[in-house]
This record gives structure tokens, C-alpha cells and sequence, in this order.
């Protein structure tokens, strides 16, 4: 199965993102990357209205599903694709937005659910908001991301009260309500002078150390946000804080804001810092992106978890936290019901009030957000300094049922199962690769044998990958008919393929209605390929057991002829044109392809010795023998081109990890390469990047002539 | 010295602060107290005995220093034409320095000479009655009362939140005159102690009752000034800033020496302020008493409709569509408002300032419209005090268009009503509804309380005083640190009360739920809370505490031995 996936920021464009609205969708799909290839080939689309249908299309040419995941929210999810398009979305409001406001109909999500296939949400929560709306059976699948499974062995570490810690940050700006004077940042009855701009900006780069070693002591409570997303409602968590611990030195709060724009950001919550008078606990303002070790080293630095949203569709952080044993202070309610209890976190009370959808801009009031009780915040801070402080066990305990609680919810099993299912109804039918064991498939999506499901046997990940690749070259174009661009199909053509293998290309002729006449050496492999051709609606199959030498085929018959990595292998190339031309119409097209030069002579320090044996490659053509065999033969070249850079490291890495063909993609190494080269297509700098390098090192040559009418 | 002569000893020390201020004795007789008498051209303002205690005299051996004296007169002489002023022992000789001219050499106004010849003129023109000792009666009480008004209301930061002293003054006013004349001044600098010190040639006491916040209060008077005052917050100002000492309400309250309440946690955050031995009572307005017509009103049955009387602004939810994104209509012209509201239905009714921030009139209407969307039946009224409603009328539209379509009705009315129309809305109305997220006090919900109407609030600050389930339905609300309204520089000392939107919505659904279908105990309610309002706020109740704090029925100075001479209000 090909997987397409697409979200507005990507790995390029986060950094410069963050904070941005839309921005923590790629943090999902980070975390979702790692399941979703157990479940298929992950191709990331920069482009997905442009790129979704061509390689559904030619997926479905190979019998492949292809499903594209939208990490977006309904209004921003294209809805007009042929490739079942799935959205992957969090909400936290109970109403989803029913007017489509400013004229424009996907802003009523009811009109964009009804026509996806299906769709994800992160909690039940957002599940019952859908299903309120669009009917309690509405396919729609809470599915969180899978957090859990990766913070385990971090729980061990989970104490609520240290001594000392020492937590180092590297990349980010660190404020410290002990080391700098928030009085600086006092904004003085809003007073907007030049100076006062002035001492600002001086106190913000004095204030934020870098390459910082921070000594932590006590109590350490931690939250991970956007400061300008109001929803967050960071001003009531450090209020509250200060006022549950003005006396107290040994308890910590640190904000670790994510936002691009540090002014933006920061600059408002150390003024509203400094309005809060003097207090002996100590904040911290930590700003920037932490790399993963850092992070996980934030983590083990905290006692405890703290949130105190209007909602959440899915809180990452804290569910991060949490998975790895730190307690939460948190309200209970929207995404957080699915996972915070009495046992695992301190419930802060809340009330609700009206809403506005957050993207609505009218800031009608459609639905309800949270409100948490002040005056309980504090409460549930001082009570939770007690328990870290005075009594371990029952923090041990707490620890122990966040760590439980969290896996329940997105451990990899669960989340598998979830995703299982999802595909399964999504491609509309049982994934016959997953093998899935039947009582898995259920409402839960789990199961008390949590076995993971085996790893797909016929998708490898890097043929999938190859594909792709392909497609991206231009091959496989349904759309235009082209097998390669230059090479239109259609069903009046009659195609021989020479030397036609597994028959990938001929499936692709085949699939036009067209006559396709297969002939290669290999009689069973001949059969079959045959065998599936008459599956795929080919009007008619011939089938010939030869060596091409001569073809058994009558004269000036074939509208289209191909032949694919053959020359290599004869032993005369101008006895195999010769062939070629004979059985060609006039004004036929011909499609000849032979391997990369340069590949082929790296091959020879690294394949074994039988590779260039018979009834391998005798033979390496360079591009000026190439042209001139084609050209010698009568045959007018109009195309010519290289590509394959893919599969050409694919077969060198092939080489070294010696392991038989068809295990190959399952080694390290080469699922790496498929990855590795997966990622570097993502985004425009993608597309020029795959035919240069195709042009570098190419797998195959490429020449597309006619012969003269 | 001719031993047979009585001897004297003393000064006329000045003529200040409006008093003729010095000191005499017999130092061969130090125990008979000396009279002095004070002519001003040769006319006699009045007489007074030297007995009060001056440190200065002790600390210089004039015997026990009882002997000075001071003799109040109530027109500022200095402003008038030069006057000679004589200052002479009763019956015996000049004081030394008892020989002085005073008053300004400039031309004098016309008002000013006009005031003194008409004093002269009264002074004369009396039969100066000397009453004896056994004729005196017990000292009558004046209380002179003030409160801001206007636009003197709302001229600082505080005045935002600042509370319509006016019906407390009101309210206060009858209870004190069982005790008392009451005279109301508009000008207290000018005014109090002209009053006080006509009172104190008359032999009687006064109190100057400053229904105002401390930092508005008029200090150094020579008359006694109780601050009435009404709070929200836990803690009082305690800072100076703008070099303004004002703003440190310890040290007003201290010049004062004593204050009035008009809630508990008021008095709680003066003592806080102050000392638990600050002399501080928190009284409740008593306005029980003030329209006994309006007890035990009877319910209004939601089928029958009322006639509202309004002269002033009126819109409604009927008539106006309401919605997000257009500009609000214009305002009717005076000639296209009705001059009637009719009321059905369960009718919620507030009444508030929507200049105030604290009474959180968007939370009160959205979970209305939220709890009666689809509820033709149920209506709120508005009646909104203070400017407007040019002032308010776009923003209260704008909020309202946000809500989803909702069927109950929304009536707001922004109009001066007489007692009568006031009492046929409370008549009208089953419910008094506040979401305030602090009072000082809440005379509307007290009025209502009055006249068996139940009360839909939160239990917190003055309303904590008299509201529990027993007579409301309560919303739940939680304490929220914020800062002072006049401060914005300061810390976050101050707390205030977030108000649950969801439980006032579900107080609302509740509320109409007893009207239509526990009539009974929705009764029951309502004559819990008049009950609740006669124990709490009836005269019998308030006086008694009043009257006891103030020592009411004592003197609180001892009277001088003055002349009786009666001085008549020729400027009063």
C-alpha cells in the first residue's frame, strides 16, 4: 500500500513555522511516521492536489492501495481527489463548524466529512463532536498519536523531588525569573516610548542566556506551549503558581515555549511576569526548538506535567510527559478525558463558557471552551508540592498509573490496530498483508495477545519507494497514457514487449485495452506474467518463449516495441535491432532501455563476478554506443534520457548487505535508503534534486526512436 | 496688684481655623474656670468658658494647663471688611493681645459683606435669651451627610468602580433622622464646619457622615467625619503613589478614626488594614423600611402580562434582529420610544451599570440566551443605570449577534423610573439575577429580596452578607486574582470572583423550571428572602448597631460652657 501524507509545514519549513496555526500538525505526523510504515510505503506530496491522483492512478495500475493522509483540519483538506483522501485532524470544541461562512462551503466541515471516505481525530472527544453532527456512524476513528511506547525506560526515572539536577538546553533562550530582574520588563501603563522600546529590547537580550547549564532543585513542574495561542492560558498557570509558592524557593516552573518569533512570543510573558510582584519560586522561560535529547532530558528533569487549556484536541506534550511517569496538574476534560484520572494527575475544577471556532473570524459563539478554576489550580499546586515533598509512594503510584494510562491509550499496539482498521475500511477490504489476527479487529483495536502484526511480505518498502520514484519521473502516466513521457499507449496499439520480465510495463500497455505480445527467454515467468495481463484487460495476450534471435513474429506488425534491459545481455546488439526493426510498423515507437554506464562499471568492484556472466550483463554500453546501435539499425531517435538514481545506490547497498533478493528491502539499510530517499523528494527542491541525480548516476538508460513511416 | 482684684493671666492667641482660640486663669485661683467674651465692633459674638486642656500651658507651669479656650464662629471673618476684634475676660479686663483687627483690606464681596451684615444683623435683631443650666435639654445629634454626585463622581480612576452613594445616603438619611436632624451639604470643605460649629454654639453634637470611598473623604475638619464606605475587595489600598497620600486608605481611615461598612468583608479588609481594635462596623443599608408598599409583593402569574410605564430608552429582542457582523441600528429618536414594556412570560430582571466591569453583564446575557434558546417564554430585562446608552448600546448588540438565533426575548431598558414604575417592574419580574464578580454592595438585589423575589447570584463579597440557598439559587464561583481597578502598575493584590457561565446558565434552566413547575417552592423562595431582608436590613436592626458604634444618646465631646446664645441659620 502507498501511503501519501501531506501536511502544510514540513521538516523544511517547521522551524520557520512554529507557532503558526496548523503548525503542531506536523509534530503528529512526525509521530505517526514510524506505525504508518508498518502499514505501507509513506510517501510525503509537497504538492498533494498535483501529485495525490497521478500516483493513486498508477498505483492502482500496480495493484497497489493508495490512500492519501491529510494532516489538516477539514476546511484546509482537498476534497476533489480520486485517491481516497482520509483527514487527520484534533478538535477540541464539542461543536464542529455547520456554516460555511464568507461564501465558502468547506468552512461547514459536514460538506468536506461527507465526502471523505473516512476521517481521524485524537480523542473520543472530538469523535463524538463529528458523530453529533454527521451520525453516530460516521466512520471516524480516534486515533493519537503513538507517544507512548517511545518514552518507556524514561519512567524509572520519575521522582518528585530532587535535590539537584543539572538540565542543559543548547539551542534555546533561557529566562530566569532568578537570574535576571523582571522589573525590566515592567510595562509601565502600556508606555510605548522610544526608550522604553529601548530597555525592552536591551533587558530581552541581556535576560535570555544560551548554552545554558540550569541547576534544578525541588519541585519541577513543567509545561510545553504556544504562548500566543490563548487557548494554552499560560497567564493563569504562572499566576497561580506564584501565588500557591510565593514563599517557597524549591518549587520551578519552566514554560518552554515553541514560537518562531521570539518577541512575539516571550516578550509578553515576562512583562506579565513582572506585574505579579515578587516571589521566591522560581519561573523559567525556556524558548526554542530542543533537539530530541534535550527534550527527553526536560522530561526527566520534571516532577510533573502542568496544563491548564480551554481544550485540547490533542496535547502532545503532555501526553509525552505523562507516558514517561511524570504526573499531570491538568482539568479534566476534552482530549484529556481519555487518559487523565484522579490516579494519575492532580484534576484542577472548570467551568465552561461560550466559544468561538478559532479559525471563524466573525467570533460567533458556536460552541463551548473551559475554564479552569483559579483558586482550585492553586490548591491542586500546593497539594501536589506535598505529595512530591513529603510522600513518595504515593507519587510513585501516580507515576505508575500515568505511564499505565498512557500506553492504554497510544501505545503502538493500540494505535496499530486503530490504523488497521482504518485502512481496511478505507481500501474496502480486509489489508490482506496485515494478516491482522481476527480478534484484533474490533472497536478498541486491542487485543490481550498484543502481538505486532508481521511486516508486510509483497509491499517492500523500497519497491514501494522505486515506484514512486518512478511515477515521480513520469512513468506509469495514466492520466496522459504515457508509459514514459514521450511513449503514449493506447488500446488501437499492438505492443511487443522483448525481454518483458515480471511484465510491470506490460500491465501498464495492457491496462489501455491494448494487443500485447510478450516474448523473454524465461517460460514460466513468461506464463505468469501472461497469466496477469489477461487479468488487467489487455484485448488480447500473446505470449512467445524466445531468445530474440529471431523473434517469431511476422513482419511491420507492432505499432509500439519495447525492450528493457536486454541489450545488455545478448550477444550481438545489432542482431537484437535488427529484430526490432523488423517486427516495427512504420512510424512505430520504440522504447529501449539499458543500464547506467557509470553504475554499471561502480558494479564491477561490487557485485560478484557472475553479475557480469552469462546470462547477466555481458556487456556495459556507454551513451555513444548506445545511440549509435539505435540510430545504425534505422531507428530516428526523439528522446533520450537517464534516470533510476534510486535504484542504482539501491542495488550498490544491495551489494554490500548481502542477503537474498527477496528479503532486501527488509535490511536496515536499504529500508534507510527507501526512507532517506522518500524524504529528500518531499518539497520542491525534491523535484530538481531526482533529475539531477538521475542524471549523475543512473540506473538506466533511456532512448525513445521511431522508425521512419 | 490690689489683692482684692481677682487677678488674670492669659492671651488672645489668634483668630484661626474659624475660632477665636487663646487662654486665661487666675493664678491665685486656678480651680474657677475664667469666661471669656469676643466683641467684633463692639458686638458681642458670644462667650466661652476657658477649660481646655493646652500641654503647652501645663508643660510651662500654668497649673494644670485646663485653660485655654476656643470659641468657633461661623463665618470665615477674615474674608470680611476689617473688623476690630476685642477679646476681654467676662466682666474684666482686656486679654493681652485681646485688641486686634481682623479681616482683609481689599475690597470684600458683596456676598461676603452682605453675609456678615445679615449675621449682624441676626445677632442684633435677637432677644438673646440666656437659658440656665436646668433648661438645657439633653444635646440633640446633627449628622451632616454627603456623598458625590455627578461628575465629581467620576473624576479618578476609583470613580469607575465607584458605587451610586446617592440611595445609600438616601436610605441612611431616614434611619438617622430618629436620631437626629439630618443636613445634607454638597460642599463639605466649605460647609461642614460652618454647620458644625453653629451646632456646638447651640450646645449640640454633630457627626459628618462622608458616604464616599477614603481618598475622597474631606479631613481636617474640626467636626468629627465618619467615612461610610462600600468595598469588594479583601485587602484596602495601602500604597501611595502620585505622591498622593491619599491613596493609602490606612492613613485616611487613621485621620478619621473610625468607619462605617456597608458589608463585612469591607469591614474585614479595613481591620486587616487597620488593627482588629480599628473602631469599624459594617452596617446594612436600611432600606427594609423605606417602601413597606413593596413587601411581600405578590407573584406574578407567567400568563398574565404587565404593563411596564418607561420614559426613556426601551429595545427588545421583538423588534430588533440581532446579528454578528452588522453595525448596530441607530439609536430611536425620543419620539419613536414606547412609552409602555409589556412583560410575560418568566421574567428575569437585572439591574446594573454596564460601565462597571464587575458586574459582568455579557456573562449574565449570553447564558440567558444559551439557557433559553429555544424558550419564547423567558424573558431578561436590563435595566441599566449610569450614561448612556450611546455609550454601551453597540457593544451590548455586538455580543448579542455573536450568540446562535435564540427564541426567549431580551428586553433592555436605559430610563429614569419613579418609585412607582420601579415597584411595578420588581411586581413584574420572578427572579433578580447578578453575575458580578464583586459587589461592595447590591441594592438592586436587596430591593428585589424585599418585595419576595428570589435571587439567582453568586455568593461572594457583600453578597455573602445576606444570600445563601436558603433564598437564591446559587451560582458557583471561584476566587481569581486580579489587580486593583485604579492601579495598573501594581502587583496582583486584589481578588475579585469568576463567575461559572455554565452554572449561571443552569441556574437559569432551574429557575424557570420552579416558576412553571414547582410553584410552591419557587413561593417559598421568594418569602425566604423578604424574611431574610428583615432581619438582615430592617431600621429596628440597623439602628440599634448604628446607634450603639456612634454612642448615640452621649456626647462624644463635652459641651462647652457656652452662652446660649441662639444664633439664627441665617445661612444655612
Amino acid at each position: 500500500m502507498i501511503i501519501l501524507e501531506h501536511s502544510l509545514y514540513a521538516e523544511k519549513t517547521i522551524a520557520n513555522s512554529l507557532g503558526l496555526p496548523e503548525y503542531s500538525y506536523w509534530f503528529v505526523r512526525k509521530a505517526f511516521a514510524p506505525l504508518l510504515e508498518r502499514f505501507g510505503a509513506v510517501v510525503p506530496l509537497a504538492s498533494p492536489v498535483e501529485d495525490a491522483d497521478r500516483i493513486f492512478r498508477s498505483a492502482k495500475a500496480h495493484a497497489q492501495d493508495c490512500v492519501f493522509l491529510s494532516f489538516s483540519a477539514p476546511h484546509q483538506t482537498p476534497t476533489g481527489l480520486t485517491c481516497p483522501t482520509v483527514p487527520v485532524f484534533a478538535w477540541e470544541y464539542d461543536t464542529i463548524p455547520n456554516e460555511a461562512w464568507d461564501d465558502e462551503p468547506q468552512n461547514d466541515w459536514r460538506q468536506v466529512l461527507r465526502r471523505t471516505p473516512a476521517a481521524i481525530t485524537h480523542s473520543r472527544f472530538s469523535v463524538h463532536a463529528v458523530r453529533r453532527a454527521l451520525g453516530s456512524d460516521y466512520p471516524i476513528w480516534s486515533i493519537p498519536a503513538p507517544v507512548a511506547d517511545r518514552q518507556a525506560g524514561l519512567e524509572t526515572t520519575a521522582v518528585g523531588w530532587r535535590e539537584r539536577i543539572e538540565l542543559d538546553i543548547s539551542n534555546a533562550l533561557v529566562f530566569d525569573s532568578w537570574a535576571i530582574d523582571l522589573s525590566l520588563f515592567a510595562d509601565d501603563l502600556g508606555v510605548r516610548s522610544a526608550k522604553a522600546i529601548e530597555s525592552l529590547q536591551r533587558a530581552m537580550r541581556e535576560g535570555g542566556r544560551q548554552s545554558r547549564r540550569i541547576e534544578l532543585g525541588g519541585v519541577v513542574y513543567t509545561s510545553v506551549l504556544n504562548p500566543i495561542d490563548g487557548r494554552k492560558n499560560w497567564a493563569d498557570m504562572a499566576t497561580a503558581f506564584t501565588y500557591a509558592f510565593r514563599e517557597e524557593p524549591r518549587a520551578t516552573l519552566i514554560l518552554k515555549t515553541t514560537h518562531r518569533d521570539l518577541h512575539k512570543a516571550v516578550t509578553p510573558m515576562l512583562q506579565y511576569l513582572a506585574k505579579l510582584g515578587r516571589f521566591r519560586c522560581r519561573i523559567l522561560v525556556v524558548h526554542g526548538m530542543l533537539n530530541d535529547s534535550e527534550y527527553q532530558r526536560l522530561i526527566e528533569a520534571s516532577s510533573y506535567a502542568v496544563n491548564t487549556s480551554h481544550g485540547e484536541g490533542q496535547c502532545l506534550p503532555l501526553m509525552e510527559f505523562m507516558a514517561a511517569g511524570r504526573p499531570a496538574i491538568t482539568p479534566r476534560h476534552t482530549a484529556m478525558l481519555d487518559y487523565v484520572s484522579q490516579d494519575n494527575a492532580f484534576v484542577v475544577a472548570d467551568h465552561h463558557r461560550p466559544a468561538s471556532w478559532p479559525h471563524d473570524m466573525r467570533h460567533v459563539c458556536r460552541c463551548l471552551r473551559h475554564q479552569i478554576e483559579f483558586a482550585d489550580l492553586v490548591r491542586r499546586y500546593r497539594q501536589s508540592f506535598a505529595v512530591a515533598r513529603d510522600q513518595p509512594q504515593q507519587y510513585a503510584e501516580m507515576s505508575k498509573a500515568s505511564v499505565e494510562a498512557l500506553r492504554a491509550f497510544c501505545g503502538d499496539e493500540v494505535v496499530a490496530g486503530r490504523l488497521g482498521e482504518m485502512f481496511a475500511y478505507v481500501c474496502k477490504e480486509e489489508h490482506p498483508r496485515l494478516a491482522l489476527a481476527p480478534e484484533r479487529v474490533g472497536s478498541t483495536g486491542r487485543s490481550p495477545n498484543a502481538a505486532l502484526p508481521p511486516a508486510p511480505s509483497m509491499e517492500d518498502h523500497g519497491f514501494l519507494v522505486g515506484l514512486t520514484d518512478d511515477m515521480l519521473t513520469g512513468w506509469y502516466n495514466r492520466d496522459t497514457g504515457e508509459l514514459t513521457p514521450g511513449f503514449p499507449i493506447s488500446g488501437q496499439d499492438i505492443v511487443v514487449d522483448v525481454g518483458c520480465g515480471d511484465g510491470g510495463p506490460a500491465q501498464f500497455c495492457a491496462r489501455t485495452g491494448a494487443h500485447v505480445i510478450l516474448a523473454d527467454v524465461d517460460g514460466p515467468r513468461l506464463e505468469r506474467a501472461a497469466e496477469r495481463l489477461r487479468e488487467e484487460g489487455a484485448s488480447r495476450v500473446d505470449a512467445y518463449v524466445t531468445d530474440a534471435d529471431p523473434l517469431p513474429l511476422p513482419d511491420g506488425q507492432a505499432t509500439r516495441v519495447v525492450c528493457m534491459e536486454v541489450m545488455e545481455h545478448v550477444e550481438d546488439p545489432a542482431v537484437l535491432m535488427r529484430e526490432l526493426v523488423r517486427v516495427g510498423a512504420p512510424g512505430a515507437l520504440y522504447l529501449i532501455t539499458v543500464p547506467g554506464h557509470v553504475h554499471e562499471q561502480m558494479q564491477k568492484h561490487l557485485a560478484p563476478p557472475e553479475y557480469f556472466e552469462r546470462p547477466n550483463h555481458i556487456r556495459i554500453i556507454d551513451p555513444v554506443t548506445f545511440e549509435d546501435v539505435i540510430t545504425t539499425a534505422g531507428l530516428q531517435i526523439e528522446r533520450k534520457f537517464t534516470y533510476g538514481f534510486y535504484w542504482a545506490l539501491w542495488w550498490t547497498f544491495f551489494w554490500q548487505c548481502s542477503v537474498p533478493l527477496e528479503e532486501a528491502n527488509r535490511h536496515p539499510l536499504l529500508a534507510s535508503w527507501a526512507k532517506t530517499w522518500a524524504l529528500a523528494l518531499e518539497g520542491p527542491d525534491g523535484r530538481r534534486i531526482q533529475p539531477l541525480l538521475n542524471g549523475l548516476m543512473p540506473k538506466n538508460q533511456v532512448i525513445i526512436a521511431r522508425k521512419p513511416a | 496688684m490690689d489683692r482684692a482684684v481677682p487677678q488674670f493671666k492669659g492671651f488672645f492667641d489668634a483668630y484661626r481655623g474659624g475660632a477665636f482660640e487663646g487662654w486665661v486663669w487666675r493664678p491665685d485661683a486656678p480651680e474657677q474656670p475664667v469666661t471669656v467674651e469676643v466683641y467684633a465692633n463692639d458686638v458681642c459674638l458670644g462667650e466661652i468658658e476657658a477649660s481646655i486642656f493646652r500641654p503647652d500651658l501645663r508643660a510651662a507651669g500654668i497649673g494644670h494647663g485646663r485653660f485655654g479656650f476656643s470659641l468657633p464662629f461661623p463665618i470665615d471673618l477674615e474674608r470680611s471688611e476689617p473688623i476690630r476684634i476685642t477679646v476681654r475676660v467676662k466682666n474684666g479686663p482686656l486679654l493681652s493681645g485681646g485688641e486686634t483687627t481682623i479681616g482683609r483690606s481689599e475690597p470684600v464681596s458683596e456676598d461676603d459683606a452682605a453675609a456678615f451684615k445679615a449675621f449682624v444683623a441676626a445677632v442684633l435683631g435677637q432677644n438673646n435669651r440666656r437659658k440656665s443650666v436646668a433648661e438645657r435639654s439633653e444635646p440633640k445629634t446633627n449628622f451632616i451627610v454627603y456623598c458625590p454626585t455627578g461628575l465629581e463622581a467620576r473624576s479618578d480612576f476609583l470613580s469607575v468602580a465607584e458605587y451610586d452613594y446617592g440611595f445609600v445616603l438616601n436610605a441612611f438619611t431616614a434611619l438617622l433622622e430618629r436620631f437626629g436632624q439630618v443636613h445634607r451639604v454638597d460642599d463639605p470643605a466649605r460647609q461642614v464646619d460652618v454647620l458644625h460649629g453653629a451646632h456646638l454654639l447651640r450646645g449640640e453634637v454633630s457627626l459628618f457622615l462622608s458616604f464616599a470611598p477614603p481618598h475622597r473623604t474631606t479631613l481636617g475638619l474640626r467636626c468629627p467625619v465618619i467615612p461610610v464606605i462600600a468595598w469588594q475587595y479583601p485587602t484596602i489600598p495601602s500604597e501611595v503613589w502620585d505622591g498622593e497620600r491619599r491613596h493609602d486608605w490606612r492613613w485616611v481611615l487613621g485621620q478619621a478614626g473610625r468607619a462605617i461598612t456597608l458589608s463585612n468583608l469591607a469591614a474585614r479588609a479595613i481591620k486587616a488594614g487597620l488593627g482588629a481594635d480599628f473602631p469599624v462596623i459594617s452596617l446594612p443599608t436600611p432600606i427594609w423600611d423605606r417602601q413597606p408598599q413593596l413587601h411581600h409583593l405578590p407573584v406574578r402569574s407567567p400568563t398574565t402580562p404587565a404593563k411596564i410605564k418607561v420614559d426613556g430608552f426601551v429595545c427588545e429582542s421583538r423588534t430588533v434582529e440581532f446579528s454578528a457582523g452588522m453595525a448596530a441600528p441607530r439609536l430611536p429618536a425620543p419620539g419613536e420610544l414606547p412609552d409602555w414594556v409589556d412583560l410575560d412570560g418568566v421574567v428575569f430582571t437585572s439591574v446594573l451599570s454596564p460601565a462597571d466591569g464587575r458586574k459582568n453583564w455579557p456573562d449574565l446575557v449570553t447564558a440567558f440566551l444559551a439557557a433559553f434558546s429555544d424558550r419564547p417564554d423567558a424573558t431578561l430585562v436590563l435595566k441599566m443605570v449610569g450614561d448612556g446608552p450611546e455609550l454601551w448600546w453597540s457593544d451590548l448588540f455586538d455580543r448579542v449577534g455573536r450568540m446562535p438565533a435564540f427564541a426567549c426575548r431580551l428586553v433592555i431598558i436605559s430610563a429614569a423610573m419613579d418609585d412607582a414604575d420601579h415597584g411595578s417592574l420588581i411586581a413584574a419580574s420572578h427572579w433578580v439575577v447578578n453575575a458580578s464578580t464583586a459587589e461592595g454592595l447590591c441594592l438592586p438585589l436587596m430591593e428585589f429580596m424585599c418585595s419576595d423575589r428570589p435571587a439567582i447570584a453568586p455568593v461572594h463579597t457583600a453578597m455573602a452578607d445576606y444570600l445563601d440557598a436558603a433564598c437564591a439559587l446559587v451560582v458557583h464561583s471561584d476566587e481569581q486574582y486580579c489587580g486593583w481597578p485604579h492601579d495598573f502598575r501594581m502587583g496582583m493584590p486584589a481578588t475579585s470572583h469568576q463567575v461559572s457561565w455554565s452554572s449561571l446558565r443552569d441556574a437559569y434552566v432551574e429557575a424557570y423550571r420552579l416558576v412553571m413547575e414547582e410553584p410552591a417552592r419557587y413561593q417559598a423562595l421568594g418569602q425566604a428572602a423578604g424574611a431574610r431582608m428583615e432581619a438582615f436590613c430592617s431600621d429596628a436592626m440597623v439602628a440599634e448597631r448604628l446607634s450603639s458604634f456612634l454612642g448615640l444618646g452621649h456626647l462624644t465631646t463635652p459641651p462647652p460652657q457656652a452662652s446660649a446664645l441662639v444664633i439664627a441659620d441665617a445661612f444655612a
